[in-house]
């Protein structure tokens, strides 16, 4: 009785296992099923900062995919948002940024790591003020560079294509924060100047505005070189806006610094 | 001045008129210069690819068949705008001659090779088409300016049936290879009788034969047959009978042409002439 019993529990726990068993083949099928060709699209370096308007290198694989004969890449370009103000380094102006020229995979399962893409901000010239103007003031946010890639299957010269995007975290390009700093400086110079009326209006503007721009700059400047060190308290200045803030503060900052030194400069020469 | 000579209805009649040639002046203006900045365009495009043809980079076949199949595309955008003959004429026939190399480069009976074979088929076609639909002063200049012969020459028409046959010719023929690779032999037999309704002048021997070849080709045809036998079956199929027909039409004329060929080819149209009989 008492083997009996056994040999009934033993096959209930031999069961599960062999339920489990016909899943395997459907398994089996999802992967042999005939693969599209792709791509892979990443940064180089992952932890990389992007900024808009400054280089970023990015590395792109094809693969052929289980097409037969293979494919034959036609062209693989990208499209990359015109405010991040970045092209293909190399590629003349307002032409589409091919990375790869025609070629071809004939075996199938066969990839193509191209060598490192990098993209480099676009000169002056082909940018135009209104851009530039743009990029000083970009806004800290998300952006897209897709990749387009123009195939055939050898078995099927028909083009298809296939796209990559590849989301990036983007920064303002650290100009921006220098110039929102002269701009805050302007403003708060051109207040003062106004509302509190001194004898030499444009003297006071002047003093006001370069002394404000100079202590923003060298703030922006202490601030941008210990971005990377963990102090208890830290502030950040990411992009035009933030310069901005610093600079309307920025001639109080100094006048305060000013004082101080002199204070202490007056203080050291009556001893 | 004006005010004095005039009254004010005759002056407003002037400004009028004044005003209507000012508009048109400044519409024919605008199109004469969307015009010419597109023929500028054109030639720019059109130097790109005469240094092109002129310096071939060694690139792999693919990107060589790429290249020629943008370059063919633009040409038919510009209608022969800004491009002379000859280099439109290069990148077609190249085009069709670098996609059956490429074709070949395939297994036998692969699909591939059957696709690309098609893609050959095409451009040829396509080729032969652009070559037919010249008039004869522009094929003329063409082949003068491909093959660095005066027209004034006393041999040139001579020149011109040679050059035609090799150059047109063996893309009439290659036409029918890619056919027969995608196995598609009764698209050979129609755009062989096509092409030979209107343009006997391109044909090589080759092509005839092979035409012929796929004609005895055709379901129940076979050359054992007795006469009778054989027009009973074209009796029996009206298109087989017409495939035939189309054939021994276009023997007339080409013989007529041929004549240096005309024993080889006077059996077979007398056999045909006893098929059709009624």
């Amino acid at each position: 009785m008492a083997r009996a019993l056994a040999l009934v529990l033993l096959l209930f726990v031999i069961e599960p296992s062999v339920v489990a068993q016909p899943e395997e083949p459907s398994s089996l099928q999802t992967a042999i099923s005939p693969v599209e060709p792709h791509l892979e699209f990443t940064l180089v370096d992952p932890d990389a900062r992007v900024r808009a308007w400054q280089e970023v290198r990015l590395v792109v694989t094809i693969y052929s995919g289980g097409s037969p004969n293979g494919i034959g890449i036609d062209s693989l370009a990208l499209s990359i948002p015109k405010s991040l103000g970045l092209r293909v380094a190399g590629s003349p102006r307002d032409s589409e940024n091919v990375i790869e020229t025609p070629s071809e995979l004939r075996t199938p399962g066969a990839r193509i790591e191209l060598p490192p893409v990098e993209l480099e901000g676009k000169p002056l010239r082909e940018l135009g003020f209104s851009r530039v103007l743009g990029l000083l003031t970009y806004r800290a946010g998300k952006e897209s560079i897709v990749a387009v890639l123009r195939y055939k299957k050898l078995d099927d010269p028909v083009q298809q294509i296939q796209t990559k995007r590849l989301d990036l975290n983007v920064s303002g390009h650290p100009f921006g924060m220098y110039a929102g700093a002269i701009v805050g400086a302007f403003l708060v110079g051109l207040f003062l100047a106004i509302t509190s009326r001194p004898p030499n209006v444009a003297r006071s503007f002047l003093l006001r505005f370069v002394r404000g721009s100079v202590a923003t700059a060298i703030a922006v400047l202490v601030l941008q070189t210990t971005s990377d060190v963990h102090f208890p308290v830290t502030v950040t200045v990411e992009d035009f806006y933030g310069g901005v803030l610093l600079g309307l503060f920025g001639d109080q900052v100094a006048q305060t610094i000013q004082q101080r030194i002199g204070q202490r400069w007056r203080r050291g020469r009556k001893n | 001045m004006l005010a004095s000579c005039c009254d004010d209805r005759s002056q407003a009649r002037v400004r009028d008129g004044i005003g209507r040639y000012a508009i048109w002046a400044y519409a024919l203006a605008l199109v004469w210069g969307v015009d010419a900045a597109a023929a500028g365009s054109n030639s720019v495009f059109c130097n790109e690819v005469k240094v092109w043809f002129a310096h071939p980079r060694q690139i792999e076949p693919y990107a060589r068949i790429q290249k020629l199949e943008s370059t063919v595309k633009t040409l038919d955008t510009m209608e022969g705008r800004g491009c002379e003959d000859w280099v439109v004429e290069r990148a077609r026939w190249e085009y069709g001659r670098d996609l059956e190399a490429y074709s070949l480069t395939f297994p036998a009976d692969s699909q591939a090779l059957r696709s690309w074979s098609r893609k050959a088929a095409d451009a040829y076609q396509s080729y032969i088409d652009w070559f037919l639909g010249l008039d004869q002063e522009r094929q003329d200049r063409l082949i003068q300016s491909a093959s660095q012969r005066s027209r004034s020459s006393s041999r040139f028409s001579e020149y011109r049936v040679r050059w035609i046959l090799s150059r047109v010719g063996n893309a009439v023929v290659s036409l029918g290879a890619s056919f027969v690779r995608v196995r598609d032999q009764s698209n050979l037999l129609v755009q062989y009788e096509r092409l030979g309704t209107s343009a006997v002048e391109v044909f090589p021997e080759e092509a005839v034969k092979e035409w012929h070849k796929w004609l005895c080709a055709l379901p129940d045809f076979k050359a054992r047959r007795t006469p009778r036998e054989i027009a009973k079956v074209t009796e029996e199929d009206p298109e087989s009978a017409d495939h035939w027909s189309d054939f021994q039409d276009f023997l007339e004329r080409y013989l007529q042409l041929n004549p240096s060929v005309r024993n080889r080819w006077i059996p077979i149209k007398r056999r045909i002439s006893q098929w059709l009989a009624p």
